[in-house]
């Protein structure tokens, strides 16, 4: 009768992360726990009813319904911990209490439960009648297994690149202007209009852009379009050559410290290069990040506005600043909500309204919006390798999804789901394409001096990812 | 009258009353500290709701229904069983006016409501020994569900005695004058209640023992979950 079943009972004892904690990792684990105490703690970690109410919401346990992979057994690594040190009934009676103590192995467990069982994608919230999120109780446990020095290790190589970096893919500056240069090329080509141009580090542009490396290296043809919209509606704007990352690793690390600086730097260079406006390019954490979390990182609020560039599409729509042709993308596209997007960044319509507009047969996924399944990929799983087959096992609820609705293409406004997406899609042999919304917007665009419209990026798209 | 009975039946209800009371108010005070101080950090897209809201979703559990209907209604019979027998005991201190707006028999429900509630608690109890439910459940989920069990189980016995087999001795005013003397601070014991320590009064021991037990244990448990429901549902993280 214990909590949760040990690794040994899952039978998968090579799965767990090798390195132990040393003695300090431990207490370090311990201080945050205490922490934790006078906040969030003293309702969150130990309030799981243990109804189960929320299994069935999480699309890890319904691809591999295992016991380990049950939300509220996930939790519970964290709260029988918590319990065995700040609750009254934990301290002294706690085999009743189903109370655990804080060792090495204890620790491997809950690293192995909240990096490699859970996205942190926020959608058992949704089904708990008590209102509990999981998410802030897999968050104490990250910070826990931070302290202690257990990050997986791509997951911290990730963090460590950023920070050393300022992108979380460690690009050199040469590689980002060499790819701005050929890019501009392209792009004065395929709108035949020589001022078009991918803009870095100009000063007094009204819009500051924010990119995921993964566009500079993979996804090339979104940053085309996205320079492309933004020529077509007269747009003032420019990316950094040092800070132009809309990712946070720190974010699903749980290192809030290193949140907090990833945070601060790109701000301050957006100001320094006389920003009115920051714009995110497509992406969930990024989002979640500096839309909702960064004010509360950097314990004050931006000195500039910033939204996401879906807003902005959905503006030039409107205001009539580009002119779109449905026609142009006649295939059938269905969206994917990115969880930390919509469920958890409130940002649910826009991309919507923009795909009616730019798209013939737009169908959504059942179901969706907020009550959307994460694809899999979420809360840094796509950067720790020793998770790679569990992480395509968990998709299997997106292909499903996906598949039902005989899409050829699927628009995800999030690069780190396009990669999953894309996985899954030749995993699960679902001969879908993957599109970032822009992207759409871009290829119904309809521009004076086009000569031909630029349809066949996405098939580029995928040529360009390293297997 | 043998000790062990009077010490169930006085001194034991006391302390068991005493740390429900303080234990809850503690929890509660800490439970709603923490959630000022959580209020405080908690950013995102959804603004959490009002108190008038929060007790709606504390109440109605909106999100239960909508994703399992069918837990939703065990859980609401449950919960509603429950509130009435504790209307129904206190009933049984003093005559409630406001409570025979609708006339009925004192307790209420003639043994239908503790009936639904065995049921009930059994329900959530099977539950447990079965996958998944089994993989998450601690230790204290079983016995805080048996102990519930067996309070309800000899007070449904109670009940059915009084009123089928004849223990037509005892009435509602023997437990009046008990439970008023106790709240006096001035205990007695009727001799009904006493009464040879068999059949009927042994029965109530049995029911008042467990009682105190589960008062014991309800504010360290997860019991505290309709507090922590309301205050997490003021944080409003969803
Ligand atoms: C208004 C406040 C309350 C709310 C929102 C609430 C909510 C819930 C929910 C959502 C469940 C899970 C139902 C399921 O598993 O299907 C539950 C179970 C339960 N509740 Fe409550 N409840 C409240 C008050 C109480 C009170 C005051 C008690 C006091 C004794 C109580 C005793 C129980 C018990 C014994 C269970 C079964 C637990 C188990 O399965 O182990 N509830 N409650
Ligand atoms: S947050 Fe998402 S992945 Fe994690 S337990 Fe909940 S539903 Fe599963
Ligand atoms: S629904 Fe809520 S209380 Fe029930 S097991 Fe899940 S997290 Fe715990």
């Amino acid at each position: 009768m214990t909590v949760a079943a040990t690794a040994r009972d899952r039978g998968d004892p090579h799965e767990l992360p090798t390195s132990l904690p040393s003695t300090d990792g431990l207490d370090a684990a311990r201080g945050v726990l205490a922490r934790a105490v006078g906040g969030l703690g003293c309702f969150q970690l130990d309030a799981c009813l243990r109804c189960g109410l929320c299994n069935d919401a999480c699309h890890i346990y319904l691809a591999e319904p295992e016991p380990a992979n049950l939300p509220a057994a996930k939790a519970a690594q964290v709260t029988r911990l918590f319990r065995r040190y700040h609750t009254p009934l934990g301290r002294w009676l706690p085999r009743l209490a189903g109370a655990h103590e804080l060792n090495a192995n204890a620790l491997r467990e809950l690293g192995d439960a909240v990096y490699g069982r859970c996205t942190a994608c926020g959608r058992c919230a949704l089904a708990c009648g008590i209102g509990l999120d999981l998410r802030d109780i897999l968050r104490v446990g990250r910070q826990m297994c931070a302290a202690a020095g257990l990050v997986p290790d791509g997951l911290e190589r990730t963090v460590k690149n950023q920070l050393e970096t300022g992108n979380q893919m460690a690009i050199a500056r040469e590689e980002l202007l060499s790819t701005a240069a050929w890019l501009s090329e392209d792009l004065q080509a395929e709108m035949g209009d020589p001022a078009a141009r991918v803009h870095v580090d100009e000063k007094g542009k009204r819009v500051f852009y924010l990119v995921n490396p993964r566009e500079v290296k993979f996804f090339p043809l979104s940053l085309l379009a996205a320079a492309g919209v933004f020529h077509a509606a007269g747009e003032s704007w420019t990316m950094s050559s040092r800070f132009y990352d809309v990712t946070n690793y720190g974010f699903y690390a749980g290192d809030d410290a290193a949140a907090r600086e990833l945070t601060r730097r790109v701000i301050e260079e957006a100001v320094a290069l006389g920003a009115e406006e920051i714009v995110l390019s497509e992406c969930g954490h990024g989002y979640r990040s500096f839309r909702w979390e960064g004010p509360r990182w950097l314990g004050r609020a931006y000195p500039l506005a910033i939204r996401s560039v879906l807003e902005l599409l959905e503006e030039y729509l409107d205001t009539g600043r580009i002119r779109v042709d449905p026609a142009k993308n006649p295939a059938r596209v269905t969206l994917h909500d990115p969880c930390n997007l919509v469920r958890l960044g409130g940002l649910v319509e826009p991309q919507r309204r923009v795909l009616a507009r730019v798209t013939q047969d737009f169908v959504e996924m059942t179901p969706n919006r907020a009550q959307n399944f994460c694809c899999g990929g979420g809360g840094g799983m796509l950067s720790m390798s020793e998770y790679g087959e569990r992480r395509v096992r968990s998709g299997r609820i997106k292909a499903d999804q996906i598949r039902a609705t005989g899409a050829r293409v699927v628009a995800t406004p999030c690069h780190n789901c396009a990669d999953q997406l894309l996985e899954l899609s030749k995993k699960y042999g679902l001969g879908t394409e993957i599109q970032a919304v822009v992207e759409l917007v871009y290829s119904a665009l309809v521009y004076p001096a086009t000569r031909e419209p630029p349809g066949a990026a996405s098939a580029r798209t995928v040529a360009r990812l390293p297997d | 009258m043998p000790t062990i009975h009077y010490v169930i039946l006085v001194p034991m209800v006391y302390v068991a009353l005493v740390v429900f009371l303080a234990g809850t108010a503690w929890r509660g005070v800490r439970i709603f500290r923490g959630l000022r101080a959580s209020l405080a950090g908690t950013v995102g897209p959804t603004r959490p709701p009002r108190r008038i809201g929060a007790l709606y979703e504390t109440l109605l559990l909106p999100k239960v229904l909508r994703h399992h209907p069918v837990r939703w209604a065990l859980a609401a019979t449950f919960h509603l069983a429950l509130l009435l027998l504790v209307l129904s005991h206190l009933e049984l201190v003093t005559e409630i006016g406001a409570l025979q707006v609708v006339p009925h028999d004192v307790p209420l429900g003639s043994g239908v409501v503790g009936a639904i509630f065995v049921v009930a608690v059994l329900f959530f109890l099977c539950r447990r020994f079965h996958a998944p439910a089994r993989a998450i459940s601690a230790a204290s989920d079983y016995y805080l569900l048996i102990v519930l069990l067996l309070t309800a189980l000899f007070g449904l016995e109670l009940h059915l005695a009084r009123s089928l087999f004849g223990y037509a001795t005892v009435e509602v005013d023997a437990y009046r004058e008990y439970l008023s003397s106790l709240l006096t601070l001035r205990p007695t014991l009727p001799e009904a209640l006493t009464l040879d320590f068999v059949g009927h009064p042994f029965l109530l021991a049995l029911h008042v023992f467990f009682a105190n037990l589960f008062l014991l244990l309800f504010p360290w448990s997860k019991m505290m979950h309709a507090l922590l429901a309301f205050a997490l549902t003021r944080l409003g993280r969803r």
